[in-house]
């Protein structure tokens, strides 16, 4: 090895073994993000010119100059107070990655200055001499020089799920194919018989292979999520709109004479009533909400609007193995008496129920049992026999675990046949041989079992057992046989041969010493039972979730490692591959016809090999995405996934991936939302995803799916219930400005309007159940189904929001006239009005007030406005409850927290009209219990309307009325 | 070339937008019958003669004349410019003072008690008004006064109105006067000394209650005038008046103008 210097010095010049994290953003930077995003900048310019104005008014000596100062603060409070909450929200959601990528430091044996010594991993250089045993990671990539019984699980890094087995000979010029290099973050597999292994270190930390993989992961840059972009297309109206009115509005003022600084204030007046403060963190929550009923349903999100992206994904690009698969190999068919049997392969399976009465079938089962080297490991008796854990590989798992299902306690039934030899699998020979003694004590012979390759296997037999009985294996049976190999063959499944020999007890004596090395015993001329054949079967929830994304408009891609014939196989089991649909393939196959002359557009499913989609240009890969329905990618490189999923993207499709290896990562982190798995993912993959599926099942993306168009309905609803109030906002401003009425609301109300009275039924709107089966319909189309669309904005602003305006106002109207103040004694009046030194303006009936007296009234007119918005609200949020149903049909009281939220709003009210009515800072005023009552008829007038509308919506669907009246 | 060639005239735009705007032309028809439908029933509800709810006006405000901006009254006695506009206010404020108008619409009323006119079964019947005399402000009525109420000479007259609230019974019963004094005591000596129309600044009962604009119609409001007789000239006095009433409170924190008028004087000489 190396001297501990030498090391130290290459560490030195290559820096420590170990990842180098990507690139985060600094915190600060992250917060102050939050500070400057969405109305922020509008709220931040509306505070400055409240410092403006109460300068320039502080200077002047007008009595109210303190009011801006407060309110500018107040805005100022407002942004921060909001970006502090997203930034928290945002940094919650990053936590929980952080537990996923916490890691235990690795220890390496290493040779240095000629002893055996344990460093960190993170210390290893180029050159060390490192040793590994089963159950080990592999520290660095490390070319072996020593190997015994060394197996690697490559899954992570290549998606083969099948252990690798390593030794010292160079057999491949690929550095991932050759057998002599084990990668970092690889296992070594705990195997039966420890394996060792002793290797080179070649390379270290950021250049390894998966560090490789990694830097190609962030070198793939994150694109906006669509909800993102849908909150910035709506942040854009409704700034455009601010603003514009607020321009508008500044040049009338100026050019009515009214002073600058008043302008300015009106100004400040219009962009506070125009930016809806609260809708943002509404979102944020309504957003977390349904990442916590995610998460129950075992999608956790990682970034919160990744919920949305999920319900408009249209194109999901799944991994096969464990995703749609059980991700373990399960006996599928059997051969025996020239039949083939199904075997039951689902997660939870406790009996067999193929006819087991046929004579074979005990010599088969025997065999299958006591031809296994698998074990239980201890102390499982009470878990159902499929989910205990077993030392051995995939195939002889399945094995065991299949016999424990059939016969019983297969650990009894060795006991009870005794082994006395065995040559375990290798790939020379391609069998498997055990010699056992019966257990029928009257039997003195010994039993030779025999698993293997079929071919092989069939070539060691003379005979064949048909319905309990030897007979001879001739042509038409060797026939009958390689139909059924070929049939279970094409079914993606792999096929074990079995075999026996009972061996005669005169030349075979109780004490004959059987030798494994001299084979000492007979191998050929055996007497051949039966076929198994496996699978990683599909699980039993995968059918189903296809065939709802399907409904769903979602198209579903399968993309592995795997070979097609398998992947082709497992498509069609759950669905991906229609029963009737045909590739070019079976259609040329049908017709026996050459390939090339099938014409393409026949074909709806499609199944395309890496090597072929190697050769491909971009354009044909479109081409093929856009004409097959049902594709399924087989022998795919991680690259190519990349290719995948970016052909995908160029055809507008919000693409979903899901993945778990390292080499996923670039493609979960290209993908629009990137899935990891939750149990079988590694934490590359997870850091890169968006999203992690806690149970790795497929069907779990499909309630994820309609949680993320549930949401995507319900903030629609919440923001044109949003929106709704900002015209009663702001035409009081504009009335004001032109008819120069005393104010009708303050800056300050409608602050508590925003963020108070409004904010908790925004979040009710999120509860909101669907309206109709959102899975039946296709995803929305990123660029033309617009969260917030030309109608709902035009309805929520001059259908709803002018009708709440009037109702408010004729509850400002009715005060003043109460009062003594007759509406047409208000226009024009401002001016006197806000002259602090008036203090004996004539009202209608000639009694005159003081500038207090009016002030005060004018505050009972905002709260009377304020009031009557918060009534007409509740309207607005029963109304939004729906967009197409009548709300006899959705319910009144199926969403409970509509009225929680229509509680808060009144109670909210209630306190803030009698309990701080004494405030004078906040004004309001204690309000005479009628006006309360006075914007009712046109509360119910808004219910009344909106149920017509809907009516008409579903009456006459796709006429002018649905087409310009449903957002 | 072809002039006189009709094509048809293409004034029919796209269908979708005509009805747009037919639809909210019939929308805003509608909203704007409907606020006017529930403007005109609320208005039904509202009694002409007498506002529903008087609760604001509790506490009478007081104001001065001449009406300045600031309630500042500033003059420099050489220049007859800088008050020449207070006179002309002054003035137009006390024509329907007159003795002659007076005694022409109002009655004399017997002093020292409400002149209550009970509507006696018929509903808002017209009510007459008492006399107050433009001559009852003495040196400050501004009749046959070469001093121009005193701004000629520096020794000017402010008037000093209470607001008038429909049936208020100011002073409960018991005589009530306004006081002027300056804010802080320590400067009373340069305000010098004052002289109140009618003396001691008395306001009489008779004038109360008013009984609104529509039914009382020539209803005149009491005044009360001051003369500052020896204002110590070139520097600002801050005076305030108020009423000294059992019913009206003056000491409202918030409103500044509740029963009592703070205004500043400052007379300027060469």
């Amino acid at each position: 090895g190396l001297t501990s210097a030498r090391a130290a010095e290459i560490l030195a010049r290559d820096g420590p073994n170990a990842l180098t994290p990507p690139k985060s953003t600094p915190e600060i930077i992250k917060f102050l993000k939050q500070m400057v995003g969405g109305f922020s900048i509008l709220l931040w310019v509306g505070a400055f010119l409240c410092w403006i104005a109460f300068g320039i008014q502080l200077a002047q000596g007008v009595s109210s100059a303190f009011d801006n100062l407060y309110l500018g603060v107040v805005l100022a409070l407002v942004v921060i107070l909001t970006g502090i909450f997203a930034y928290y929200q945002e940094a919650k959601s990053t936590n929980i990655m952080a537990s996923f990528s916490k890691m235990i430091p690795q220890q390496a044996l290493v040779i240095r200055d000629a002893e055996k010594k344990e460093v960190p991993a993170e210390q290893l250089v180029v050159g060390d001499v490192v040793e590994i045993k089963g159950g080990d990671r592999i520290p660095a990539d490390i070319r072996l020089i020593f190997a015994q019984g060394c197996k690697v699980d490559n899954s992570s890094l290549t998606g083969e799920s099948e252990p690798q087995s390593r030794s010292c000979d160079f057999t491949h010029e690929n550095p991932l194919e050759t057998k002599n290099i084990a990668f970092y973050s690889t296992t070594c597999l705990e195997a039966f018989l420890p394996g060792t292994a002793t290797g080179m270190v070649i390379n270290t930390g950021d250049h390894t292979i998966i560090g490789r993989i990694a830097s190609l992961a962030s070198g793939v840059g994150n694109e906006k999520t669509p909800i993102a972009l849908e909150i910035e297309h709506f942040v854009h109206i409704v700034a455009g709109v601010a603003v514009s009115i607020g321009v508008l509005f500044f040049i009338i003022a100026v050019s009515m004479k009214y002073k600058v600084l008043d302008s300015i204030i009106f100004l400040i007046g219009i962009i506070v009533a125009n930016v809806p403060e609260g809708l943002l963190a509404t979102v944020t929550v309504s957003l977390s909400l349904t990442a916590k009923r995610m998460a129950k349903k075992n999608c956790l999100v990682k970034n919160l609007e990744a919920v949305e992206t999920l319900g408009s994904t249209s194109i999901i690009c799944s991994d096969k193995t464990g995703t749609l698969t059980q991700n373990r190999m399960t006996v599928a068919h059997l051969w025996f008496d020239n039949q083939i049997y199904s075997a039951d392969t689902s997660e939870d399976q406790t009996t067999q129920s193929f006819d087991q009465s046929s004579q074979s079938w005990p010599a088969l089962s025997k065999i299958v049992a006591l031809c296994n080297r698998a074990e239980f490991k201890p102390g499982q008796g009470n878990l159902p026999i499929m989910k205990r854990v077993v030392v051995g590989d995939a195939s002889e798992t399945a094995l065991l675990k299949f016999s424990e299902v059939v016969l019983g306690d297969v650990m009894d039934v060795r006991k009870r046949n005794r082994k006395l030899a065995e040559i375990p699998f290798n790939s020379t020979n391609k069998f498997q041989l055990s010699i056992h003694e019966t257990e029928d004590p009257n039997d003195k012979r010994f039993l030779l079992v025999m698993k293997g390759a079929p071919e092989r296997i069939l070539e060691r037999c003379s005979t064949i057992m048909i319905n309990g009985e030897e007979k001879p294996l001739d042509e038409e049976r060797a026939e009958a046989f390689q139909t059924a190999y070929m049939e279970l063959g094409g079914l993606g499944e792999r096929v074990l041969g079995f075999c026996h020999l009972y061996l005669p007890e005169d030349e075979f004596p109780d004490t004959y010493p059987f030798d494994t090395d001299s084979m000492n015993f007979p191998t050929s001329n055996l007497c051949f039972v039966g076929l198994l054949s496996m699978i990683d079967p599909p699980r039993s929830t995968v059918p189903d979730a296809v065939s709802k994304c399907r409904s769903a408009g979602i198209k579903v891609i399968m993309v592995t490692g795997d070979h097609p014939i398998t992947a082709k196989a497992i498509a069609k089991s759950v669905g991906i591959i229609s029963a009737n649909s045909e590739t070019v393939e079976d259609i040329a196959k049908r017709l026996n016809v050459p390939v090339e002359q099938v014409n393409k557009e026949d074909a709806r499913a499609a199944v395309i090999n890496g090597m072929e989609l190697k050769d491909m240009t971009a354009e044909q890969l479109d081409e093929i995405l856009i004409n097959h329905s049902e594709i399924v990618f087989a022998r795919t490189s991680p690259q190519q996934k990349l290719i995948i999923v970016e052909g995908c993207q160029r055809q507008d499709a919000v693409v979903a991936v899901t993945g778990d290896g390292v080499n996923d990562s670039p493609a979960l982190k290209k993908a629009d939302i990137g899935i990891a798995m939750g149990i079988a993912g590694s934490d590359a993959a997870k850091n890169a995803a968006d999203m992690i599926l806690l149970d790795d099942n497929f069907a779990s993306i499909v309630t994820g799916v309609e949680e993320g168009r549930l949401i995507f309905d319900n903030l629609k609803k919440t923001i044109a219930y949003t929106l709704t109030k900002n015209i009663a906002e702001l035409c009081p401003f504009l009335i004001y400005i032109i008819a120069s009425i005393p104010l009708p609301i303050g800056t300050i109300t409608i602050l508590f309007i925003d963020l108070g009275t409004d904010i908790i039924p925004s979040v009710a709107l999120a509860y909101e159940k669907a309206e109709s089966d959102i899975m039946n319909r296709r995803p929305r189309h990123k660029k033309r189904d617009r969260l917030v669309n030309e109608q709902l904005a035009v309805y929520s602003y001059l259908q709803i929001g002018i009708l709440q305006s009037i109702g408010a106002f004729l509850a400002y109207f009715t005060v003043y006239a109460e009062q003594g103040f007759l509406p047409y004694t208000l226009l024009g009046l401002r001016v006197n009005w806000e002259n602090d030194y008036n203090n004996d303006i004539e009202d209608s009936y000639g009694q005159e007030w003081t500038r207090y007296q009016r002030t005060y009234l004018q505050w009972t007119g905002y709260t009377a406005f304020f009031v009557s918005i918060t009534i007409q609200q509740v309207a607005d949020l029963i109304i939004r409850k729906t967009r197409r149903n009548s709300l006899f049909q959705q319910g009144l009281f199926r969403n409970k927290v509509i009225w929680v939220g229509i509680f808060s709003q009144i109670t909210i009210a209630l306190i803030l009209c009698y309990g701080l009515g004494s405030v004078t800072a906040l004004n309001f005023t204690p309000l005479r219990v009628q006006y309360w009552f006075v914007a009712m008829p046109y509360a119910i007038l808004i219910w009344v309307y909106d149920e017509i509308r809907k009516l008409f919506i579903r009456q006459y669907p796709g006429s002018w009325w649905d087409k310009n009246m449903y957002y | 070339m072809c002039g006189l060639c009709l094509t048809p005239p293409n004034f029919s735009p796209p269908p979708t937008t005509a009805l747009i705007l037919f639809f909210y032309l019939v929308f805003y028809g509608f909203l704007t019958a409907l606020f006017t439908l529930t403007m005109w029933v609320m208005l039904q509800t509202v009694d002409p003669y007498i506002p529903k709810y008087q609760d604001r006006l509790s506490v009478p405000g007081m104001m001065i004349r001449p009406k300045t901006e600031a309630l500042d009254v500033t003059f420099n006695v050489s220049n007859t410019e800088t008050w020449d506009h207070y006179v002309k206010m002054l003035n137009e404020f006390l024509e329907p003072y007159n003795d002659s108008i007076q005694v022409a619409t109002n009655d004399a009323c017997r002093p020292g008690r409400y002149n209550e006119q009970p509507d006696n079964g018929v509903l808002n019947y017209p009510k007459r008004a008492c006399q107050f005399n433009r001559t009852m402000l003495g040196n400050c009525s501004g009749l046959g006064d070469p001093t121009y109420y005193g701004y000629a000479d520096g020794r000017p007259c402010i008037l000093i109105k209470m607001n008038r609230v429909i049936n208020f019974f100011a002073g409960a019963n018991q005589t009530m006067n306004v006081t002027c004094a300056t804010k802080k005591e320590e400067d009373a000596q340069k305000l010098g000394e004052m002289i109140m129309f009618p003396p001691q600044g008395h306001i009489d009962l008779m004038y109360f209650p008013y009984y609104g604009k529509k039914v009382h119609v020539n209803y005149t409001q009491p005044i009360v005038a001051v003369k500052f007789l020896s204002l110590e000239p070139n520097m600002d006095h801050n005076v305030e008046c108020k009423i000294n009433a059992v019913n009206i409170a003056t000491t409202d924190e918030r409103d500044k103008f509740a029963g009592r008028v703070a205004f500043k004087i400052r007379v300027n000489r060469d």
